[in-house]
């Protein structure tokens, strides 16, 4: 990462999930903080600046969003499709987090848009490699 | 003097041999003196013997000719009373072969043409008439009447053959007259094509025309073997026609009966019966009717087939005309007989057409059968069509939710792996053996579960997908497999390899991956702890089929259970020995029934294991 405290946003509405990728990333020393929301709608409400989160000190843009597919209200797909729609936003790095290895449910990621996916739980080299990866772009 | 070939005077010297009658003159003549003279001339003619008889009155000599004729009659022309044209007149009206010759005083020429008028052939001047003159007169008289009845005889002759082909020729006019109305009557009869009309019309036309006076007509059905008569016609002496005399039509005859209308269908053989037969049908006839008459019976032929019979009748006396007329009448007869096979025949087109149409009317049906068939069907197709769709809906349904299910329920497995992990490695340091044991039974139950609820998914997927097939490289398969199952392998230490060449197969893809990948986990999997696994994997081809076999040096399994293990949740080892969630093999033989191959297993107990699938051979590529 380019800005060490630009933060990560997590779309992920299990507690376990998120508390588990938060020591991922303690785990592999990365210093990002992790603004966490835990729907679709609060998801679009942070990168659009929408309410509380209008305050962009207390919540800047992120540098990067891991989104879980599966959330209440607004789903992943919704999100990540407004997203790309975005003319600012839509460079953004968005990384799927997925339950399964399965080869159709990885298709279906990168027709959506995301740039790519942790497969949950998410281990922490994986996590580590990944955010390499997305360092080189 | 001209010698006419059929009066040769004869010469002096033949005249002794031949003994010829003397040539008769007959003189008519009142005076003696003129007598004389003749007789004298007479003397000096050489060459003929004369007879020569007097008469002095004409009444004499008209006796004298009557009786007893002569060769040559000299004539004074004024005789008595009486005229010598008279005479002459009377005398040529009684023999007409007799050749006169006047003789005439000074006459004048009117006379002498009045004299020829009357018959005579020569006339002679008395006082100067010399032996010469009298010879040459003879003569001439002599054969000038021979040459007029030479003639006269040419001329009858004329008469009579004038006469001869004057009544030729009205025998060919009437013929002619004949044949124009059976021309005619052809025309009109031939034209129809219904056989009962074609005789109609001729009956009609026969009658009418006077050819006959009577006309049957009888018909033969050769299918029926029967002759029945169908017109009757009847012309009375006033020329009216009579329908049906007698109530004739409609009798019929089997061809086998003894009546002549019967047997001349029969036998093709026309008969001329006069007066009775016993062969008539008394119906119609009696004895007394045919007394003085003839019966005609005439078959109607074509190609050797009797098609008809006509009868007629006639008197007698015109029996040698009728039949005349019969034989004129025969080319037409033949005619009629074409008519009546083109009717027959038009007739057979006819009932063909009408069969040809009864066929249509029935392919029409069947036709209109089979359209509402093909409706039925489409209804069907469309039924099942829909059936179709909503199971399709129906699965893709049970697809989502299954597929929730199965995130949801792994969600929380998640958790417990993800925490128990945490806890190892976090807190390593705080946790004594037993803690940490505990920790790691927890992640392995969560991960055994996991496995279980993928295997299920998977299972479930298997059960109601509809797989596409297609051709699939099985070289390309296994070399994916291999190398997706490398780390496993290494981990297990396991020698797999693919021997030989592997062929081209029909099916699903991802499905096979599946099927081989749990062959091949199951193989490095069961063996002896201390073995390291070999596996070996080949294909074989079977009329067809390719059979993929996958071969270790596990364990092996004992016969009795080699049905069972393909069973869902069936187990032959505690978890502890050998884990799995025994859907394994259940996928298996679940993805191969839905490919359309088969599974199967050669196995002992510790002899090692080799598992086979089929698949379709693919169809080499033109």
């Amino acid at each position: 990462m380019s800005v060490p405290h630009a933060p990560v946003l997590l779309v992920e509405d299990d507690p376990n999930d998120v508390l588990l990728i938060q020591r991922a990333f303690r785990k592999a020393n990365l210093l990002n903080p992790v603004q966490v929301v835990g729907d679709g709608e609060e998801a679009i409400a942070y990168l659009s600046g929408q309410g509380v989160y209008a305050d962009r000190e207390r919540h800047p843009l992120p540098i990067l969003i891991l989104l879980d597919l599966k959330l209440p209200r607004k789903s992943g797909h919704e999100v990540l499709a407004w997203l790309r729609r975005q003319p600012e936003l839509k460079r953004l790095p968005a990384v799927v987090l997925t339950s399964s290895r399965e080869a159709a449910d990885v298709n279906r990621v990168y027709d959506l848009g995301a740039n790519s996916y942790l497969v949950k739980p998410v281990a922490f080299d994986d996590l580590l490699k990944m955010t390499q990866t997305l360092h080189m772009y | 003097m001209s010698e006419s070939p059929n009066f040769s005077p004869p010469s002096a010297a033949q005249e002794d041999d031949r003994g010829r009658p003397p040539f008769r003159i007959l003189l008519v003549d009142d005076d003696e003196d003129d007598y004389i003279i003749v007789r004298d001339l007479l003397a000096e003619i050489r060459g003929w013997k004369f007879e020569l008889k007097w008469v002095a009155t004409y009444e004499i000599a008209l006796e004298a000719i009557q009786r007893r004729p002569c060769d040559v009659c000299l004539i004074d022309y004024r005789l008595g009373a009486r005229s010598g044209l008279e005479f002459l007149r009377q005398a040529s009206g009684i023999n007409r072969r007799v050749p006169m010759i006047l003789l005439t005083g000074q006459g004048g020429h009117e006379i002498d043409v009045e004299a020829m008028r009357a018959g005579a052939a020569d006339f002679l001047v008395k006082g100067r008439i010399d032996a010469a003159l009298l010879e040459r007169s003879i003569r001439y008289a002599v054969e000038r009447t021979r040459t007029l009845e030479a003639l006269q005889k040419a001329q009858e002759e004329l008469e009579r053959r004038v006469a001869e082909l004057s009544r030729a020729n009205e025998t060919l006019a009437e013929k002619e007259r004949l044949l124009n109305s059976f021309h005619r009557a052809a025309q009109t009869i031939l034209s129809p094509l219904d056989p009962a009309q074609i005789l109609d019309n001729l009956a009609k036309q026969i009658v009418e025309a006077g050819i006959f006076r009577s006309l049957m007509v009888a018909l033969v059905d050769e299918g029926a073997k029967r002759v029945e008569i169908s017109r009757g016609l009847w012309r009375d002496p006033d020329g009216h026609i009579l329908w049906n005399p007698q109530q004739m039509v409609g009798a019929s005859y089997a061809l086998e009966d003894d009546n002549i209308t019967a047997q001349v269908a029969r036998t093709g053989e026309m008969q001329v019966v006069e007066e009775w037969d016993e062969r008539f049908d008394r119906r119609f006839s009696q004895p007394e009717d045919r007394r003085g008459k003839v019966s005609y019976f005439i078959p109607v032929k074509q190609g050797g087939r009797v098609l008809a019979v006509l009868a007629t009748g006639s008197q007698v006396e015109e029996k040698e005309e009728t039949l005349r007329r019969i034989e004129v009448m025969r080319p037409l007869l033949d005619q009629i007989a074409i008519a009546l096979e083109h009717a027959r025949l038009y007739r057979e087109v006819q009932e063909y057409g009408q069969q040809l149409i009864a066929i249509n009317r029935s392919l029409a049906e069947i036709n209109r059968n089979l359209e509402a068939e093909i409706a039925e069907r489409k209804q069907a197709e469309e039924a099942l069509r829909r059936a179709h769709d909503d199971l399709k809906e129906t699965n893709a349904e049970l697809e989502s939710f299954t597929y929730s299910v199965s995130h949801d329920l792994r969600a929380p497995l998640r958790a417990m792996q993800g925490f128990a992990d945490a806890l190892q490695e976090d807190y390593a340091d705080r946790l004594d053996p037993t803690g940490q044991d505990y920790a790691w039974r927890i992640v392995a139950a969560a991960r055994r579960m996991d496995t279980l609820i993928q295997d299920l998914l998977t299972y479930s997927r298997l059960s109601r997908a509809d797989l596409r097939l297609h051709p699939i490289s099985l070289r390309g398969m296994a070399k994916d497999v291999l190398a997706q199952m490398d780390e496993e392998f290494r981990e297990r230490n396991a020698q797999v390899t693919v021997q030989g060449p592997l062929p081209e197969v029909v099916g699903h893809r991802a499905t096979l991956v599946q099927v081989v990948m749990n062959l091949l986990a199951n193989a490095v999997k069961f063996v002896n702890p201390d073995t390291p696994p070999c596996v070996r994997i080949w294909a074989e081809d079977r009329d067809g089929w390719v059979r993929l076999c996958v071969e270790d040096n596990g364990i092996g399994i004992a016969p009795e259970h080699h049905e069972r293990i393909f069973r869902v949740f069936e187990r032959l080892h505690g978890v502890e020995t050998y884990p799995g969630t025994g859907i394994g093999l259940a996928i298996v033989r679940k993805g191969m029934e839905r490919m359309g191959g088969r599974v199967g297993v050669e196995s002992e107990v510790g002899r090692g294991s080799r598992f086979w699938i089929e698949l379709p051979k693919a169809e080499d590529e033109p």
